[in-house]
Protein backbone atom coordinates (compact mmCIF):
# COMPACT_ATOMS: atom_id res chain seq x y z
CA UNK A 1 0.00 0.00 0.00
CA UNK A 2 1.33 3.40 -0.86
CA UNK A 3 2.04 5.52 2.16
CA UNK A 4 0.19 8.76 2.19
CA UNK A 5 2.59 11.67 2.01
CA UNK A 6 0.86 14.64 3.50
CA UNK A 7 3.77 16.99 3.92
CA UNK A 8 3.20 17.16 7.64
CA UNK A 9 5.68 17.41 10.43
CA UNK A 10 8.60 19.59 9.45
CA UNK A 11 11.85 19.40 11.37
CA UNK A 12 14.06 22.42 11.81
CA UNK A 13 16.51 21.42 9.08
CA UNK A 14 13.76 21.07 6.54
CA UNK A 15 12.28 24.34 7.76
CA UNK A 16 15.54 26.10 7.02
CA UNK A 17 15.51 24.58 3.54
CA UNK A 18 11.97 25.78 2.98
CA UNK A 19 12.89 29.21 4.21
CA UNK A 20 15.73 29.42 1.71
CA UNK A 21 13.51 28.13 -1.07
CA UNK A 22 10.84 30.69 -0.29
CA UNK A 23 13.40 33.48 -0.27
CA UNK A 24 14.87 32.35 -3.59
CA UNK A 25 11.48 32.18 -5.26
CA UNK A 26 10.40 35.55 -3.91
CA UNK A 27 13.55 37.31 -5.01
CA UNK A 28 13.28 35.69 -8.43
CA UNK A 29 16.45 33.62 -8.37
CA UNK A 30 17.05 31.98 -11.75
CA UNK A 31 17.25 28.54 -10.24
CA UNK A 32 14.12 29.03 -8.09
CA UNK A 33 11.48 27.50 -10.45
CA UNK A 34 13.58 24.35 -10.89
CA UNK A 35 14.24 24.12 -7.15
CA UNK A 36 10.56 24.58 -6.44
CA UNK A 37 9.56 21.89 -8.90
CA UNK A 38 12.13 19.43 -7.56
CA UNK A 39 10.92 20.00 -4.03
CA UNK A 40 7.22 19.56 -4.69
CA UNK A 41 6.79 17.61 -7.93
CA UNK A 42 6.33 14.28 -6.17
CA UNK A 43 3.51 15.52 -4.00
CA UNK A 44 1.81 17.56 -6.70
CA UNK A 45 2.03 14.72 -9.22
CA UNK A 46 0.62 12.30 -6.66
CA UNK A 47 -2.34 14.50 -5.82
CA UNK A 48 -3.24 15.39 -9.40
CA UNK A 49 -2.79 11.75 -10.46
CA UNK A 50 -5.35 10.43 -8.03
CA UNK A 51 -7.75 13.39 -8.02
CA UNK A 52 -7.97 13.61 -11.79
CA UNK A 53 -7.71 9.87 -12.39
CA UNK A 54 -4.42 9.59 -14.26
CA UNK A 55 -5.90 10.80 -17.52
CA UNK A 56 -4.20 12.38 -20.51
CA UNK A 57 -4.53 15.93 -19.19
CA UNK A 58 -2.49 15.15 -16.11
CA UNK A 59 0.70 16.87 -17.29
CA UNK A 60 -1.18 20.04 -18.30
CA UNK A 61 -2.74 20.26 -14.91
CA UNK A 62 0.53 19.73 -13.07
CA UNK A 63 2.01 22.52 -15.19
CA UNK A 64 -0.95 24.79 -14.37
CA UNK A 65 -0.60 24.08 -10.67
CA UNK A 66 3.10 24.98 -10.68
CA UNK A 67 2.57 28.12 -12.76
CA UNK A 68 -0.06 29.26 -10.27
CA UNK A 69 2.22 28.55 -7.36
CA UNK A 70 5.24 30.32 -8.83
CA UNK A 71 3.09 33.32 -9.63
CA UNK A 72 1.43 33.60 -6.22
CA UNK A 73 4.05 32.26 -3.82
CA UNK A 74 4.77 35.83 -2.66
CA UNK A 75 1.57 35.56 -0.64
CA UNK A 76 3.11 32.86 1.57
CA UNK A 77 4.49 34.60 4.63
CA UNK A 78 6.00 31.75 6.56
CA UNK A 79 8.08 28.79 5.34
CA UNK A 80 6.17 26.52 7.72
CA UNK A 81 3.01 27.32 5.76
CA UNK A 82 4.53 26.44 2.40
CA UNK A 83 3.77 22.73 2.36
CA UNK A 84 0.11 23.18 3.28
CA UNK A 85 -0.20 25.99 0.78
CA UNK A 86 1.19 23.84 -2.04
CA UNK A 87 -1.36 21.16 -1.20
CA UNK A 88 -4.23 23.63 -1.14
CA UNK A 89 -3.26 25.25 -4.45
CA UNK A 90 -2.94 21.84 -6.10
CA UNK A 91 -6.30 20.67 -4.79
CA UNK A 92 -7.93 23.92 -5.94
CA UNK A 93 -6.38 23.65 -9.39
CA UNK A 94 -7.89 20.19 -9.81
CA UNK A 95 -11.24 21.27 -8.36
CA UNK A 96 -11.46 24.07 -10.89
CA UNK A 97 -10.73 21.66 -13.72
CA UNK A 98 -13.30 19.16 -12.47
CA UNK A 99 -15.95 21.89 -12.30
CA UNK A 100 -15.12 22.96 -15.84
CA UNK A 101 -15.45 19.40 -17.00
CA UNK A 102 -18.90 19.01 -15.44
CA UNK A 103 -20.00 22.12 -17.23
CA UNK A 104 -18.49 21.01 -20.56
CA UNK A 105 -20.28 17.66 -20.25
CA UNK A 106 -23.56 19.47 -20.76
CA UNK A 107 -22.47 20.34 -24.29
CA UNK A 108 -20.03 17.64 -25.26
CA UNK A 109 -19.26 14.01 -24.46
CA UNK A 110 -15.65 14.37 -25.54
CA UNK A 111 -13.92 14.10 -22.16
CA UNK A 112 -10.63 12.47 -21.24
CA UNK A 113 -11.20 9.01 -19.88
CA UNK A 114 -9.82 8.14 -16.49
CA UNK A 115 -6.84 5.82 -16.12
CA UNK A 116 -5.69 6.48 -19.67
CA UNK A 117 -2.33 8.09 -19.10
CA UNK A 118 0.42 6.42 -21.10
CA UNK A 119 2.51 5.97 -17.94
CA UNK A 120 -0.12 3.76 -16.33
CA UNK A 121 1.08 0.16 -16.30
CA UNK A 122 -1.15 -2.33 -18.06
CA UNK A 123 -1.53 -4.66 -15.09
CA UNK A 124 -4.63 -6.69 -14.43
CA UNK A 125 -7.30 -5.74 -17.02
CA UNK A 126 -10.21 -6.71 -14.79
CA UNK A 127 -8.80 -4.76 -11.90
CA UNK A 128 -8.23 -1.79 -14.18
CA UNK A 129 -11.80 -1.92 -15.45
CA UNK A 130 -13.10 -2.03 -11.88
CA UNK A 131 -10.92 0.99 -11.03
CA UNK A 132 -12.37 2.78 -14.10
CA UNK A 133 -15.86 2.02 -12.80
CA UNK A 134 -14.91 3.81 -9.60
CA UNK A 135 -13.79 6.87 -11.53
CA UNK A 136 -16.91 6.81 -13.67
CA UNK A 137 -18.95 6.78 -10.49
CA UNK A 138 -16.79 9.58 -9.07
CA UNK A 139 -17.67 11.65 -12.14
CA UNK A 140 -21.30 11.63 -10.96
CA UNK A 141 -20.26 13.54 -7.85
CA UNK A 142 -19.74 17.28 -7.73
CA UNK A 143 -16.11 18.38 -7.69
CA UNK A 144 -15.98 19.00 -3.92
CA UNK A 145 -17.40 15.60 -3.01
CA UNK A 146 -15.13 13.83 -5.46
CA UNK A 147 -12.05 15.54 -4.07
CA UNK A 148 -13.13 14.73 -0.50
CA UNK A 149 -13.68 11.04 -1.30
CA UNK A 150 -10.34 10.67 -3.09
CA UNK A 151 -8.33 12.49 -0.44
CA UNK A 152 -9.95 10.38 2.25
CA UNK A 153 -10.16 6.93 0.69
CA UNK A 154 -7.36 6.87 -1.86
CA UNK A 155 -4.82 9.27 -0.43
CA UNK A 156 -5.58 8.22 3.14
CA UNK A 157 -5.98 11.74 4.57
CA UNK A 158 -7.43 12.17 8.04
CA UNK A 159 -10.74 14.04 8.07
CA UNK A 160 -9.11 17.16 9.47
CA UNK A 161 -6.46 17.02 6.76
CA UNK A 162 -9.18 16.79 4.13
CA UNK A 163 -10.89 19.83 5.65
CA UNK A 164 -7.66 21.84 5.65
CA UNK A 165 -6.77 20.87 2.09
CA UNK A 166 -10.24 21.85 0.89
CA UNK A 167 -10.52 24.97 3.01
CA UNK A 168 -13.80 23.97 4.62
CA UNK A 169 -15.04 22.81 8.01
CA UNK A 170 -14.81 19.31 9.38
CA UNK A 171 -18.59 19.15 9.52
CA UNK A 172 -18.80 20.00 5.82
CA UNK A 173 -16.29 17.30 4.96
CA UNK A 174 -18.21 14.70 6.97
CA UNK A 175 -21.45 15.70 5.36
CA UNK A 176 -20.01 15.56 1.85
CA UNK A 177 -18.35 12.22 2.48
CA UNK A 178 -21.47 10.66 3.93
CA UNK A 179 -23.58 11.73 0.98
CA UNK A 180 -20.92 10.77 -1.57
CA UNK A 181 -20.32 7.35 -0.04
CA UNK A 182 -24.02 6.54 -0.12
CA UNK A 183 -24.26 7.50 -3.77
CA UNK A 184 -21.08 5.65 -4.72
CA UNK A 185 -22.24 2.51 -2.94
CA UNK A 186 -25.46 2.63 -4.94
CA UNK A 187 -23.67 3.27 -8.22
CA UNK A 188 -21.04 0.62 -7.64
CA UNK A 189 -23.56 -1.94 -6.43
CA UNK A 190 -22.43 -2.59 -2.90
CA UNK A 191 -19.89 -1.79 -0.22
CA UNK A 192 -16.92 0.32 -1.13
CA UNK B 1 -8.68 -13.21 2.90
CA UNK B 2 -11.38 -10.73 2.16
CA UNK B 3 -11.60 -9.08 -1.25
CA UNK B 4 -9.80 -5.72 -1.45
CA UNK B 5 -12.07 -2.67 -1.33
CA UNK B 6 -12.78 -0.81 -4.54
CA UNK B 7 -10.55 2.02 -3.40
CA UNK B 8 -7.70 -0.38 -2.71
CA UNK B 9 -7.93 -1.58 -6.26
CA UNK B 10 -7.78 2.01 -7.48
CA UNK B 11 -4.66 2.63 -5.43
CA UNK B 12 -3.03 -0.43 -6.91
CA UNK B 13 -3.79 0.68 -10.45
CA UNK B 14 -2.65 4.25 -9.80
CA UNK B 15 0.63 2.89 -8.50
CA UNK B 16 3.47 5.43 -8.38
CA UNK B 17 2.21 8.09 -10.69
CA UNK B 18 3.83 9.34 -13.90
CA UNK B 19 7.22 8.07 -15.01
CA UNK B 20 10.55 9.75 -14.45
CA UNK B 21 10.65 10.79 -18.12
CA UNK B 22 7.26 12.45 -17.80
CA UNK B 23 8.39 14.31 -14.69
CA UNK B 24 11.53 15.41 -16.43
CA UNK B 25 9.48 16.78 -19.32
CA UNK B 26 7.21 18.55 -16.83
CA UNK B 27 10.25 20.18 -15.22
CA UNK B 28 11.61 21.45 -18.49
CA UNK B 29 8.25 22.89 -19.49
CA UNK B 30 7.64 24.63 -16.17
CA UNK B 31 11.14 26.10 -15.94
CA UNK B 32 10.95 27.34 -19.54
CA UNK B 33 7.58 29.03 -18.92
CA UNK B 34 8.91 30.63 -15.73
CA UNK B 35 11.89 32.07 -17.64
CA UNK B 36 9.67 33.51 -20.37
CA UNK B 37 7.37 35.09 -17.80
CA UNK B 38 10.40 36.59 -16.07
CA UNK B 39 11.74 38.15 -19.26
CA UNK B 40 8.38 39.77 -19.96
CA UNK B 41 8.35 41.72 -16.70
CA UNK B 42 10.87 44.45 -17.50
CA UNK B 43 9.13 45.20 -20.81
CA UNK B 44 5.73 45.45 -19.06
CA UNK B 45 7.10 47.71 -16.34
CA UNK B 46 8.71 50.08 -18.85
CA UNK B 47 5.52 50.21 -20.92
CA UNK B 48 3.39 50.97 -17.87
CA UNK B 49 5.78 53.70 -16.74
CA UNK B 50 5.67 55.30 -20.19
CA UNK B 51 1.88 55.35 -20.22
CA UNK B 52 1.75 56.87 -16.74
CA UNK B 53 4.22 59.59 -17.72
CA UNK B 54 2.11 60.55 -20.74
CA UNK B 55 -1.04 60.69 -18.64
CA UNK B 56 0.58 62.89 -16.00
CA UNK B 57 2.12 65.28 -18.52
CA UNK B 58 -1.04 65.86 -20.51
CA UNK B 59 -3.46 66.35 -17.63
CA UNK B 60 -3.50 68.43 -14.49
CA UNK B 61 -5.99 68.71 -11.66
CA UNK B 62 -8.90 70.96 -12.45
CA UNK B 63 -9.19 74.22 -10.54
CA UNK B 64 -12.19 73.53 -8.37
CA UNK B 65 -12.23 76.87 -6.56
CA UNK B 66 -10.54 80.27 -6.75
CA UNK B 67 -10.59 83.44 -4.70
CA UNK B 68 -11.13 87.01 -5.91
CA UNK B 69 -7.43 87.31 -6.80
CA UNK B 70 -7.55 84.28 -9.05
CA UNK B 71 -5.58 82.18 -6.58
CA UNK B 72 -6.47 78.54 -6.33
CA UNK B 73 -8.30 77.31 -3.22
CA UNK B 74 -7.24 73.85 -2.18
CA UNK B 75 -7.37 71.49 0.76
CA UNK B 76 -5.53 73.12 3.63
CA UNK B 77 -6.25 76.68 2.46
CA UNK B 78 -6.77 78.86 5.48
CA UNK B 79 -8.23 82.36 5.35
CA UNK B 80 -8.43 84.94 8.11
CA UNK B 81 -9.61 87.99 6.16
CA UNK B 82 -12.65 88.70 4.08
CA UNK B 83 -12.63 86.83 0.80
CA UNK B 84 -14.89 85.67 -2.01
CA UNK B 85 -14.56 82.17 -3.35
CA UNK B 86 -16.04 80.90 -6.59
CA UNK B 87 -16.36 77.21 -7.34
CA UNK B 88 -16.31 75.34 -10.66
CA UNK B 89 -20.06 74.60 -10.51
CA UNK B 90 -20.92 78.22 -9.68
CA UNK B 91 -21.27 77.83 -5.92
CA UNK B 92 -19.95 80.79 -3.95
CA UNK B 93 -18.68 81.46 -0.47
CA UNK B 94 -18.41 84.95 1.05
CA UNK B 95 -16.11 85.20 4.01
CA UNK B 96 -16.63 88.19 6.27
CA UNK B 97 -14.03 90.27 8.10
CA UNK B 98 -12.53 88.77 11.25
CA UNK B 99 -13.38 85.29 10.07
CA UNK B 100 -11.08 82.29 10.16
CA UNK B 101 -11.95 79.40 7.89
CA UNK B 102 -10.07 76.27 6.84
CA UNK B 103 -10.71 74.02 3.82
CA UNK B 104 -10.67 70.45 5.11
CA UNK B 105 -11.83 68.74 1.95
CA UNK B 106 -12.30 69.88 -1.62
CA UNK B 107 -13.01 67.51 -4.50
CA UNK B 108 -15.74 66.87 -7.02
CA UNK B 109 -17.85 64.96 -4.50
CA UNK B 110 -17.50 66.96 -1.35
CA UNK B 111 -16.52 70.28 0.20
CA UNK B 112 -15.85 70.47 3.93
CA UNK B 113 -15.14 73.85 5.54
CA UNK B 114 -14.13 74.37 9.11
CA UNK B 115 -15.41 77.69 10.47
CA UNK B 116 -13.11 78.49 13.33
CA UNK B 117 -14.51 81.92 14.02
CA UNK B 118 -16.67 84.57 12.34
CA UNK B 119 -19.24 84.48 9.56
CA UNK B 120 -19.53 82.83 6.20
CA UNK B 121 -22.36 83.06 3.64
CA UNK B 122 -22.82 80.25 1.19
CA UNK B 123 -24.70 79.99 -2.05
CA UNK B 124 -24.53 76.35 -3.05
CA UNK B 125 -25.65 75.39 -6.54
CA UNK B 126 -28.42 72.80 -6.78
CA UNK B 127 -28.10 69.44 -8.46
CA UNK B 128 -24.34 69.13 -8.89
CA UNK B 129 -24.11 66.02 -6.74
CA UNK B 130 -21.48 67.69 -4.62
CA UNK B 131 -22.23 67.71 -0.90
CA UNK B 132 -21.19 70.55 1.35
CA UNK B 133 -20.43 70.48 5.01
CA UNK B 134 -19.59 73.32 7.34
CA UNK B 135 -18.17 72.43 10.71
CA UNK B 136 -18.42 75.03 13.43
CA UNK B 137 -17.38 74.07 16.96
CA UNK B 138 -19.22 70.81 17.65
CA UNK B 139 -21.97 71.52 15.16
CA UNK B 140 -22.03 70.16 11.62
CA UNK B 141 -24.16 71.70 8.90
CA UNK B 142 -24.96 69.54 5.86
CA UNK B 143 -25.81 71.53 2.77
CA UNK B 144 -27.24 70.37 -0.54
CA UNK B 145 -28.15 73.28 -2.80
CA UNK B 146 -29.16 76.21 -0.67
CA UNK B 147 -28.30 79.69 0.63
CA UNK B 148 -27.38 79.98 4.24
CA UNK B 149 -25.29 81.80 6.77
CA UNK B 150 -23.22 80.17 9.48
CA UNK B 151 -21.97 82.29 12.32
CA UNK B 152 -19.68 81.20 15.08
CA UNK B 153 -18.46 83.11 18.11
CA UNK B 154 -16.51 80.84 20.38
CA UNK B 155 -18.78 77.90 21.10
CA UNK B 156 -21.92 79.69 19.99
CA UNK B 157 -23.13 78.74 16.53
CA UNK B 158 -26.05 80.19 14.57
CA UNK B 159 -27.24 78.79 11.24
CA UNK B 160 -29.67 80.91 9.19
CA UNK B 161 -31.24 79.47 6.04
CA UNK B 162 -32.51 81.87 3.40
CA UNK B 163 -33.22 79.33 0.72
CA UNK B 164 -33.56 75.57 0.73
CA UNK B 165 -33.05 73.15 3.58
CA UNK B 166 -30.04 72.19 5.64
CA UNK B 167 -29.51 69.55 8.23
CA UNK B 168 -27.70 70.49 11.38
CA UNK B 169 -26.10 67.86 13.57
CA UNK B 170 -25.57 68.98 17.13
CA UNK B 171 -22.84 67.94 19.56
CA UNK B 172 -24.81 64.93 20.81
CA UNK B 173 -25.55 63.79 17.26
CA UNK B 174 -29.06 65.20 17.49
CA UNK B 175 -30.22 66.22 14.03
CA UNK B 176 -32.32 69.23 13.11
CA UNK B 177 -33.80 70.10 9.78
CA UNK B 178 -33.65 73.84 9.27
CA UNK B 179 -35.77 75.22 6.46
CA UNK B 180 -35.69 78.58 4.78
CA UNK B 181 -36.75 81.34 7.08
CA UNK B 182 -35.39 79.59 10.14
CA UNK B 183 -32.34 80.11 12.25
CA UNK B 184 -30.92 77.31 14.31
CA UNK B 185 -28.75 78.12 17.30
CA UNK B 186 -27.02 76.08 19.93
CA UNK B 187 -27.58 78.82 22.49
CA UNK B 188 -29.80 77.54 25.26
CA UNK B 189 -31.45 80.75 26.31
CA UNK B 190 -35.23 80.70 26.26
CA UNK B 191 -35.58 83.71 24.04
CA UNK B 192 -33.29 84.45 21.15
CA UNK B 193 -33.75 87.47 18.97
CA UNK B 194 -32.47 86.55 15.55
CA UNK B 195 -30.78 89.40 13.69
CA UNK B 196 -32.15 90.33 10.29
CA UNK B 197 -29.93 89.42 7.37
CA UNK B 198 -28.92 92.52 5.44
CA UNK B 199 -29.26 92.39 1.68
CA UNK B 200 -26.05 91.49 -0.04
CA UNK B 201 -24.80 89.76 -3.07
CA UNK B 202 -23.58 86.25 -2.79
CA UNK B 203 -22.33 84.74 -5.97
CA UNK B 204 -21.91 86.12 -9.47
CA UNK B 205 -22.51 89.76 -10.03
CA UNK B 206 -25.12 88.85 -12.57
CA UNK B 207 -27.27 87.28 -9.86
CA UNK B 208 -29.93 89.45 -8.30
CA UNK B 209 -29.22 91.06 -4.94
CA UNK B 210 -30.78 89.17 -2.12
CA UNK B 211 -33.79 91.02 -0.80
CA UNK B 212 -33.96 91.67 2.93
CA UNK B 213 -35.42 88.65 4.65
CA UNK B 214 -37.78 88.79 7.58
CA UNK B 215 -36.33 88.08 10.98
CA UNK B 216 -36.12 84.28 10.95
CA UNK B 217 -38.01 82.13 13.36
CA UNK B 218 -35.59 80.74 15.89
CA UNK B 219 -35.23 77.05 16.40
CA UNK B 220 -33.44 76.71 19.68
CA UNK B 221 -31.61 73.59 20.66
CA UNK B 222 -33.49 73.34 23.95
CA UNK B 223 -33.92 70.47 26.35
CA UNK B 224 -37.65 70.52 25.67
CA UNK B 225 -37.12 69.98 21.95
CA UNK B 226 -34.80 67.11 22.75
CA UNK B 227 -37.37 65.60 25.15
CA UNK B 228 -40.10 65.80 22.54
CA UNK B 229 -37.83 63.94 20.17
CA UNK B 230 -37.23 61.26 22.75
CA UNK B 231 -33.55 62.08 22.97
CA UNK B 232 -33.21 61.77 26.75
CA UNK B 233 -29.45 61.95 26.87
CA UNK B 234 -29.54 65.28 25.03
CA UNK B 235 -32.41 66.43 27.25
CA UNK B 236 -30.47 65.89 30.43
CA UNK B 237 -27.27 67.30 29.00
CA UNK B 238 -28.88 70.46 27.66
CA UNK B 239 -30.82 70.98 30.88
CA UNK B 240 -27.66 70.61 32.90
CA UNK B 241 -25.67 72.99 30.65
CA UNK B 242 -28.38 75.61 30.70
CA UNK B 243 -28.50 75.55 34.51
CA UNK B 244 -32.21 74.67 34.83
CA UNK B 245 -31.44 71.67 37.01
CA UNK B 246 -30.00 73.95 39.67
CA UNK B 247 -33.09 76.20 39.56
CA UNK B 248 -36.04 73.80 39.84
CA UNK B 249 -38.18 76.48 41.40
CA UNK B 250 -38.19 78.21 37.99
CA UNK B 251 -39.70 75.17 36.29
CA UNK B 252 -43.29 73.99 36.17
CA UNK B 253 -44.33 70.71 37.78
CA UNK B 254 -44.79 69.11 34.37
CA UNK B 255 -41.32 70.23 33.26
CA UNK B 256 -39.88 68.79 36.44
CA UNK B 257 -41.54 65.42 35.78
CA UNK B 258 -40.28 65.46 32.17
CA UNK B 259 -36.75 66.20 33.29
CA UNK B 260 -37.03 63.54 36.00
CA UNK B 261 -38.07 61.02 33.33
CA UNK B 262 -35.07 61.95 31.18
CA UNK B 263 -32.78 61.75 34.20
CA UNK B 264 -34.13 58.35 35.25
CA UNK B 265 -33.84 56.91 31.74
CA UNK B 266 -30.24 58.05 31.50
CA UNK B 267 -29.41 56.58 34.90
CA UNK B 268 -29.12 59.89 36.74
CA UNK B 269 -31.25 58.47 39.55
CA UNK B 270 -30.23 60.93 42.24
CA UNK B 271 -31.07 63.88 40.01
CA UNK B 272 -34.36 62.23 39.03
CA UNK B 273 -35.35 61.79 42.68
CA UNK B 274 -34.54 65.43 43.45
CA UNK B 275 -36.57 66.65 40.48
CA UNK B 276 -39.57 64.56 41.50
CA UNK B 277 -39.43 65.89 45.06
CA UNK B 278 -39.38 69.41 43.66
CA UNK B 279 -42.39 68.55 41.55
CA UNK B 280 -44.32 67.14 44.53
CA UNK B 281 -43.70 70.38 46.43
CA UNK B 282 -45.69 72.24 43.81
CA UNK B 283 -49.36 71.73 44.57
CA UNK B 284 -51.45 70.34 41.76
CA UNK B 285 -52.95 67.30 40.09
CA UNK B 286 -49.52 65.98 39.16
CA UNK B 287 -48.50 65.30 42.77
CA UNK B 288 -49.83 61.76 42.92
CA UNK B 289 -48.06 60.85 39.69
CA UNK B 290 -44.80 62.39 40.90
CA UNK B 291 -45.03 60.59 44.24
CA UNK B 292 -45.78 57.27 42.54
CA UNK B 293 -42.80 57.74 40.15
CA UNK B 294 -40.60 58.63 43.09
CA UNK B 295 -41.72 55.50 44.93
CA UNK B 296 -40.73 53.34 41.97
CA UNK B 297 -37.45 55.18 41.67
CA UNK B 298 -36.64 54.61 45.34
CA UNK B 299 -37.36 50.91 44.88
CA UNK B 300 -34.93 50.96 41.96
CA UNK B 301 -32.36 52.50 44.29
CA UNK B 302 -33.14 49.85 46.92
CA UNK B 303 -34.53 52.44 49.32
CA UNK B 304 -37.58 50.42 50.40
CA UNK B 305 -38.51 52.65 53.37
CA UNK B 306 -38.46 55.78 51.22
CA UNK B 307 -40.39 53.92 48.52
CA UNK B 308 -43.11 52.95 51.02
CA UNK B 309 -43.36 56.58 52.16
CA UNK B 310 -43.82 57.78 48.60
CA UNK B 311 -46.44 55.14 47.71
CA UNK B 312 -48.32 56.10 50.85
CA UNK B 313 -48.10 59.73 49.84
CA UNK B 314 -49.31 58.86 46.34
CA UNK B 315 -52.46 57.14 47.64
CA UNK B 316 -53.09 60.05 49.99
CA UNK B 317 -52.96 62.44 47.03
CA UNK B 318 -55.22 60.24 44.95
CA UNK B 319 -56.93 57.48 46.92
CA UNK B 320 -59.02 56.41 43.96
CA UNK B 321 -57.50 58.10 40.95
CA UNK B 322 -56.04 56.55 37.76
CA UNK B 323 -52.85 55.33 39.37
CA UNK B 324 -54.39 54.48 42.71
CA UNK B 325 -54.77 50.70 42.32
CA UNK B 326 -51.19 50.39 41.16
CA UNK B 327 -49.91 52.60 43.98
CA UNK B 328 -51.86 50.60 46.61
CA UNK B 329 -50.51 47.34 45.25
CA UNK B 330 -46.94 48.61 45.39
CA UNK B 331 -47.52 49.94 48.88
CA UNK B 332 -48.69 46.52 50.10
CA UNK B 333 -45.66 44.88 48.44
CA UNK B 334 -43.20 47.28 50.01
CA UNK B 335 -44.71 47.20 53.51
CA UNK B 336 -44.75 43.40 53.40
CA UNK B 337 -41.12 43.41 52.39
CA UNK B 338 -40.31 45.77 55.27
CA UNK B 339 -42.36 43.66 57.66
CA UNK B 340 -44.24 46.74 58.86
CA UNK B 341 -47.32 44.84 59.99
CA UNK B 342 -49.13 47.65 61.78
CA UNK B 343 -48.77 50.05 58.88
CA UNK B 344 -49.84 47.27 56.49
CA UNK B 345 -53.02 46.65 58.53
CA UNK B 346 -53.86 50.31 58.65
CA UNK B 347 -53.50 50.69 54.89
CA UNK B 348 -55.40 47.47 54.18
CA UNK B 349 -58.35 48.80 56.17
CA UNK B 350 -58.25 52.08 54.32
CA UNK B 351 -58.02 50.29 50.99
CA UNK B 352 -61.09 48.13 51.63
CA UNK B 353 -63.08 51.21 52.57
CA UNK B 354 -62.33 52.73 49.17
CA UNK B 355 -62.12 49.56 47.07
CA UNK B 356 -64.23 46.83 48.70
CA UNK B 357 -63.95 44.77 45.48
CA UNK B 358 -60.75 46.17 44.09
CA UNK B 359 -57.93 44.17 42.50
CA UNK B 360 -56.04 44.08 45.82
CA UNK B 361 -59.12 43.44 48.01
CA UNK B 362 -58.38 39.73 48.45
CA UNK B 363 -54.89 40.57 49.55
CA UNK B 364 -56.08 43.28 51.93
CA UNK B 365 -58.55 40.83 53.49
CA UNK B 366 -55.80 38.29 53.96
CA UNK B 367 -53.68 40.90 55.73
CA UNK B 368 -56.61 41.63 58.03
CA UNK B 369 -57.25 37.94 58.61
CA UNK B 370 -60.68 38.03 57.00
Amino acid sequence: MRPATHLTGIDSEKLAELEQLLLDVKRGALSAPAQFFDRYQSHVNRLVWSLLGADQEHDDLVSTAFETMLRTVTSVRSPSALNGWVRTVTVNTVRLELRRRRWRRLFSSDEPAALNHPDLRVGDAVQRERARDVYRALEKLDAESRVAVILRHIEGYELTEVAIAMGCSLATVKRRLAKAETLLARLLGGAL
Amino acid sequence: MSAPSKFEEVKTILNDGPSAETRSAQRARIVSKARKARSRWPVLVVAAAAVLAVVLMTTRPADLAMNEKGERIAVGSRVSTSSSWRFDEKSAVEISDNTRILVRKLDREEVVLDLEEGRVDLNVTHGTGRTWQVQAADVTIHVVGTRLRVERHGAQVDVSVTEGVVEVTGPLSQRHRVIEGEMWTNRVVAEVQAPAIEPQQIGDLTEPVIAPVPRPRVVVASWKAAFERGDYAATFDLAEKSGVLSRPEALTAVDLISLATAARLTSHLGAAAQLLRSSIEKAGAHQAEAAFMLGRLELQRNHAKEAANEFERAVKFTPSGPIAEEAWSRLFDTLTRLNETERLHRNAERYLQIFPSGSSSARAKTVLGQ
